[in-house]
């Protein structure tokens, strides 16, 4: 029989498990519930909701990394909740659970394959409980961490830096440049003989009003996709980047051009600043890996991912590794 | 309805506004081949008519194209689905999102409406079977609300079709 719940208790704030038929919280009695399964689920859990089996292994093992960071963090405070014990047995039995991990109003709902919940919205406040029992914990720093993962326009190549944008240089347009770039390759409008541009390692140019709001989002060319070199290197050693330039042509270099992916994908692992955050594979140990985790039940993966393909690796994410 | 909904639809900045009022005429004098937009008044929401390529699976096929700007055009990408009926195709899903990686985390702001139109066109035409994506009924059930392609975290394979 299954002790998992069924329903979110928008009064009392966590999830519950319907008693009867009666659509009302065993815990208040009031009837503002809806079931988990209605609930919209999008964001922090597009990252670990995977297709296929193979990958079930690295949603479980991020599982396993959220809630012992929830115990270190609970045992830290240790307020007599140590549940050190209980947790560590999930991964080798799934059936122990739920375990739920939520913050604000209306959840989210992650299922792991053993009995494994977790809620949350990125709102502040994330919430622990198992098996009804209420002993939740609410607790900072983690809201960040979610914040990130659920903020879903912080795509692409991450932002180049301030010293980085600063040190590129500034040119003055001439005749020659008129001939090769005759256009701001992002507003189109054609460059004036004379005027000031700024011109990246790779030798494309544009004006410093359109490729500085794009360089602090995203460290890439519009037109070629080489980025800022890191600062230091780009003062004293301007010059000869520019030996490195790759093409001056900006027709064959867009799109679905794999070695831009692979920049994107790789940058993407390097710019989480919160990955100290994770408990990596210390406290994790219960050796769950992909078989244990991934065979035992074909459940879940409902979510707003598409993933008629090969979902993406995570580089860098510590429970890539493994 | 997915087609209908826009993403949240704040007026065009000034850059924004400049700039697609540039590529409208550019547009006008030089269209990517095998496309036609509908101009209308509405600078924020292109509506283009695609021909399929002579000689590929979607030849004499014709569909329409909706492209929602959004307020800071070029830094964001714009909004791209199919209007129904959208094309079958493995990288096209039954509600007219697409799953084309310049429309979501490789834009970039030297990109136009007509280079998203080619790629798209490249896209269709590369394909060698007539199906949805294996997921479809699964993501088009969670993007009943009217959700944009663009809230999607998704993951790209293989550029072969």
């Amino acid at each position: 029989m299954s002790s998992r719940n069924t329903h979110w208790c928008y009064s009392c704030r966590r999830p519950v498990r319907l008693r009867g038929r009666d659509a009302v919280c065993p815990s208040c009695n009031l009837g503002f519930v809806q079931e988990l399964n209605d609930m919209v689920q999008v964001s922090p859990l597009d990252y670990i909701h995977m297709g296929s089996d193979e990958d079930r292994g690295r949603q479980f093992r991020l599982l396993d990394s959220i809630s012992a960071l929830m115990r270190q963090r609970m045992v830290d405070r240790s307020n007599g909740l140590d549940i050190r014990g209980r947790s560590d047995a999930l991964p080798e039995h799934p059936g122990i659970g739920p375990l739920l991990i939520f913050g604000g109003q209306i959840p989210l709902r992650l299922s792991g394959n053993g009995g494994f919940e977790a809620l949350f919205n990125g709102t502040p406040g994330i919430g622990l409980t198992r098996n009804n029992v209420g002993d939740y914990f609410i607790g900072p720093g983690l809201e960040e961490l979610f914040e990130q993962l659920s903020t879903n326009d912080r795509r692409g190549p991450p932002p180049a830096s301030r010293s980085s944008m600063d040190a590129m240089p500034t040119i003055k347009i001439s005749n020659r440049h008129l001939r090769s770039d005759s256009h701001c390759p992002v507003c189109k409008d054609k460059f004036e003989l004379g005027s000031e541009a700024r011109q990246m390692p790779c030798n494309h140019i544009y004006h410093s009003d359109c490729i500085i709001p794009w360089l602090s989002q995203h460290n890439s060319c519009p037109v070629c996709r080489q980025e800022l070199p890191a600062q230091g290197l780009s003062s004293a050693r301007r010059s000869t980047n520019r030996s490195r330039s790759s093409s001056s042509s900006s027709s064959s270099s867009f799109g679905s051009n794999a070695n831009g992916r692979e920049n994107t994908r790789e940058s993407h692992g390097r710019r989480h600043p919160l990955s100290y955050l994770w408990p990596f594979r210390s406290s994790s140990s219960s050796s769950n890996h992909n078989g244990t985790a991934g065979t035992s039940s074909p459940t879940v993966h409902e979510n707003n991912n598409h993933h008629h393909h090969h979902p993406m690796g995570y580089t860098g994410w510590p429970f890539d590794e493994g | 309805m997915t087609s209908s909904s826009a993403p949240s639809r704040k007026a065009l900045s000034k850059i924004a506004t400049n700039r697609l009022q540039k590529e409208l005429v550019e547009w006008q004098v030089n269209p990517p081949a095998g496309f036609k937009h509908k101009v209308t008044d509405n600078l924020q929401r292109w509506v283009i008519e695609v021909n399929g390529a002579p000689g590929t699976l979607y030849a004499n096929e014709t569909y329409q194209l909706q492209v929602d700007f959004p307020e800071h055009y070029p830094m964001e990408a714009p909004q791209v689905i199919f209007l129904p009926p959208a094309p079958l195709h493995p990288h096209i899903y039954s509600n007219g999102h697409i799953c084309l990686d310049i429309l979501y985390d490789s834009w970039s702001p030297a990109m136009t409406v007509s280079s998203i139109c080619i790629s798209i066109l490249s896209m269709l035409s590369s394909s060698t079977a007539k199906q949805r994506p294996a997921d479809n009924d699964r993501y088009v059930k969670n993007c009943r609300n009217g959700r944009s392609p663009k809230e999607t975290r998704w993951w790209f394979h293989d550029d072969k079709v």
